[in-house]
């Protein structure tokens, strides 16, 4: 009898010292949906912020179960940070079920982090009416670093929010990031030479996409390093992908996103969008199809059988594997990967 | 037009082979379910199937790479899922056997999900064993598959008299010495062995309904199991090749079109018997006509309640009152087409000015900059403190054309404030075409400290000011300036600044 009591009570005991400790300590608990969003709220909040993410970064983040301890998670969380976009939206179903009322949406404790990010693929009116899979736009921003940059100044303004006493904190850890950020974009040589605000100079000519003339013209061509240069050879190469997941990410290195497999995803294309695939693979002499891991192969692996293109199997979160366990490493793997398989 | 109707596209030659493929064999096998009474038994030996693919891929096998692995962990849970079938029919039917077959099927459902919340696969690949992959099959899965279900329907014939008593009539079968159980075990593993390959082909739905559907029609026109094999045969072949051209030829997808078709032949083959069967011809017409009243009265009301479609107008200003900004940004791009219309929509755009996000902020920028008109520009200028430089730009581009001389004032010494040379030299380029000629001794300064941003401010210079020729340097732009500056005037009709005489 008593060693039960003493069972039921031990585990109890740690509960209250758990949550003892983390009140000690002070920290603002944030809980993320996926887990990039995790990543780039850990690196501004250091060691005032312990975030984790609900969705397992080997899966589809359109897709995601609701678990009971993913509640539990959120019961006492400071800050949910979603990606928002009709992307993560069975986070709904986890903040309804969690009970806390502070990050309910419109409190300050809950963010939307791609506010502010250009939304590339609006619905125009005659799609809307007919309905898309992605009703606001094409929600896979992250995979652009410069949308990353307005997902971190996001994320730093709302925990200066919720911590005003830290906000110079804050602050300042997000502009190490972004400065670290920028310097892998662009190099770390480039962003020193053009002074105090280079990153941001930097940045908009990147968005108006006149950065390789410009730089061309200053003459400071040579200075480029970061991924910008490491992504050279995807400048105008033709890829297939399965979904349109690499728009922003093909937008910033210049890839070219010929065509998709499977536009709904699951959903079988029409047969002669498969011949027109082929077609196009072969007369266009694309040699690389992206196909997201948790995608089936099938479909890339047809186009390949028939056409000699190679299929690159991508990630889409930090973390899906061990070797993309830091939003830098993602895009180097990216980059890394496509660029290998065109060779 | 024969020629026509027979043609095929070239590429769905295989997905119409391994159509036809399924037809062979499940339209036998289908004769078989059904007798049992165990029409779900191939969703649940799917399922089955699934599991051990997934309990695979769990424990470390990759899906497409370790096909083989993969393929032998699906086939050894199924010849298990078998063995529960084989050993579960019982001879009284206390239970029935198809109440074991959904608890199966219902178990192995939630397993596999609960497998998959671990794994990198998620719930595509429940899509994908529902859904199937007939469009992508390559020719050697074809011809694989055809060669096994070829072995394992040469095995059913030859010992055709055991497998057909056991499954029409066991309790006959068991008193005349026949083995039931050890028969039942090698029927469900025959059984088991077709339905993992089929439904990595074809998808649950397909495969179901190759096994029923056929069976199911054929019986109601039908009593000899060779009359029934053969009608099955026929329909499902020519089911099959329409449902692969109608595909190509409508773009709808192909395994869910063929399914509808055969529920299409099913309906008809009901109606043909109905027909056939009735004793008085004129009740049974009646009684059909009262039917497809019925169903039309039904399907007209489900279009009637449909959801009227909102005006145009309507729609769009429902967007920029949206909560989500994309439909806000949305909202204001579809604008273009109601300009002469502003009055209704023009206090909505001013208060997005103001919005949380700075792509819709930049969105209605570019409307009211659009429009041209000088009431405009004040609420344009109050966003020039903006923490977006994307949208302080849009601002710059969109006064341009409107503002005065004395908003121009106000951008030059806004100019004085700021660090970064870019923005700096932009804010003076617009003061400078809105008639300020304070800017030019301010963007004389940006080219005098040299660096990446003085050929920029040059350029602003010359944009908007008739040059004398050789003022590249600083110094001379710097002279000239301190010598010409009382004397300086601006052309009317272009805007540009010059020296008179």
């Amino acid at each position: 009898m008593r060693i039960r009591s003493l069972l039921v009570l031990l585990p109890l005991a740690a509960l209250c010292a758990a949550t003892a400790a983390q009140a000690g300590e002070g920290k603002l608990k944030v809980v993320t949906t996926l887990n990039y969003l995790r990543y780039v709220a850990q690196e501004i909040g250091g060691d005032r912020v312990t975030a984790e993410a609900l969705a397992n970064p080997k899966q589809d983040p359109h897709y995601v179960t609701p678990t009971p301890a993913m509640n539990q998670l959120t019961s006492d969380a400071d800050l949910f940070i979603e990606n928002g976009l009709s992307l993560d939206i069975w986070a709904k179903n986890v903040l309804d079920a969690s009970g806390n009322p502070a990050i309910q949406p419109g409190n300050p404790g809950h963010l939307i982090a791609t506010v502010n990010v250009p939304v590339k693929e609006l619905p125009t009116e005659v799609s809307r009416a007919w309905g898309d899979i992605h009703p606001q736009g094409n929600p896979h921003i992250w995979l652009d670093p410069l949308n990353v940059r307005i997902v971190a100044k996001n994320i730093a303004e709302r925990l200066a929010k919720l911590d005003p006493e830290h906000a110079q904190y804050y602050q300042s850890r997000y502009e190490q990031y972004r400065n670290r950020l920028d310097a892998a974009l662009f190099g770390e040589e480039l962003v020193k030479a053009l002074g105090k605000s280079g990153g941001d100079v930097l940045v908009r000519k990147a968005v108006n996409g006149e950065l390789t003339d410009w730089l061309k013209l200053r003459g400071l061509d040579g200075k480029l390093g970061g991924w910008m240069k490491e992504a050279a050879p995807l400048n105008g190469m033709k890829v297939i992908s399965y979904h349109k997941t690499y728009v922003y990410f093909a937008d910033r290195f210049g890839l070219q996103l010929a065509g998709e497999l499977e536009e709904k995803p699951g959903i079988p294309p029409p047969p002669q969008h498969r011949d027109a695939v082929v077609e196009q693979v072969k007369r266009d002499g694309i040699r690389v199809i992206l196909n997201d891991n948790f995608y089936s192969r099938d479909a890339a692996d047809y186009i390949a059988g028939k056409t000699g293109a190679k299929v690159v199997v991508t990630y889409l979160d930090v973390g899906a594997t061990p070797e993309v366990d830091t939003y830098e490493k993602l895009i180097t793997f990216l980059i890394q990967s496509i660029a290998q398989a065109a060779r | 037009m024969i020629e026509e109707i027979f043609s095929f596209p070239s590429t769905m030659l295989w997905p119409l082979a391994a159509c036809l493929v399924l037809t062979g064999i499940h339209v036998y096998l289908g004769v078989h379910v059904i007798a049992r009474k165990v029409i779900f038994v191939d969703l649940a030996l799917a399922q089955i199937a699934a599991l051990g693919t997934v309990t695979g891929v769990l424990l470390g096998y990759e899906a497409g790479k370790d096909v083989t692995a993969l393929y032998i962990y699906s086939l050894a849970f199924t010849f298990f899922g078998a063995f529960i079938f084989s050993v579960t029919r019982m001879r009284g039917e206390k239970v029935p056997h198809e109440a074991i077959i959904g608890i199966v099927y219902a178990v192995t459902f939630a397993a596999t999900i609960l497998v998959l919340s671990k794994s990198a696969l998620g719930p595509q690949e429940l899509d994908h064993i529902i859904k199937g992959d007939l469009l992508w099959v390559q020719s050697h899965v074809v011809i694989k598959t055809a060669l096994i279900y070829a072995a394992v329907g040469l095995f059913h014939f030859i010992f055709r008299k055991k497998f057909l008593a056991i499954s029409f009539d066991a309790h006959d079968a068991s008193s005349n010495g026949v083995n039931v159980r050890l028969w039942d075990l090698l029927f469900y593993m025959s059984f088991g062995f077709v339905i993992t390959s089929s439904v990595a082909i074809a998808g649950v739905f397909l495969v179901f309904s190759y096994l029923v559907i056929p069976s199911v029609a054929a019986m109601l026109v039908a009593e000899r199991i060779s009359t029934r094999l053969a009608l099955g045969w026929t329909g499902s072949a020519i089911i099959s090749f329409i449902g692969v051209k109608l595909s190509w030829i409508t773009g709808l997808p192909t395994s869910p079109l063929i399914v509808v078709l055969f529920a299409g032949a099913l309906l008809l083959t009901g109606i043909f018997r109905y027909m056939r069967s009735a004793q008085r011809k004129v009740v049974a017409v009646r009684n059909m006509a009262g039917a497809v009243l019925v169903v039309g009265i039904f399907l007209g009301g489900v279009f009637f309640f449909r959801n009227p479609e909102e005006d145009a107008l309507t729609h769009t200003l429902h967007l920029l009152a949206s909560p989500l900004s994309t439909d806000r940004q949305a909202g204001l791009s579809d604008l273009k087409s109601y300009r002469n219309r502003d009055s209704l929509w023009l206090p909505s755009v001013i208060r997005l000015l103001h919005d949380q996000d700075a792509a819709v902020r930049i969105g209605a920028v570019n409307v009211l900059g659009d429009l041209k008109s000088k009431s405009a520009v004040q609420p344009l200028m109050g966003l020039l403190d903006d923490g977006s430089d994307e949208v302080v730009l849009a601002v710059l581009h969109a006064v341009q054309p409107i503002g005065d001389s004395s908003d121009a004032s106000t951008l030059v010494a806004r100019a004085g404030k700021i660090d970064d040379r870019e923005m700096k030299t932009e804010f003076l380029r617009a003061a400078l075409r809105m008639g300020d000629p304070a800017a030019i001794p301010e963007l004389i300064g940006v080219v005098a400290d040299g660096g990446v941003f003085a050929a920029d401010a040059l350029d602003a210079i010359k944009g908007s000011v008739r040059l004398p020729s050789g003022m590249e340097t600083p110094a001379r732009l710097k002279r000239w300036w301190a010598a010409n500056r009382g004397r300086i005037r601006r052309e009317a009709s272009t805007g540009i600044f010059y020296l008179p005489g």
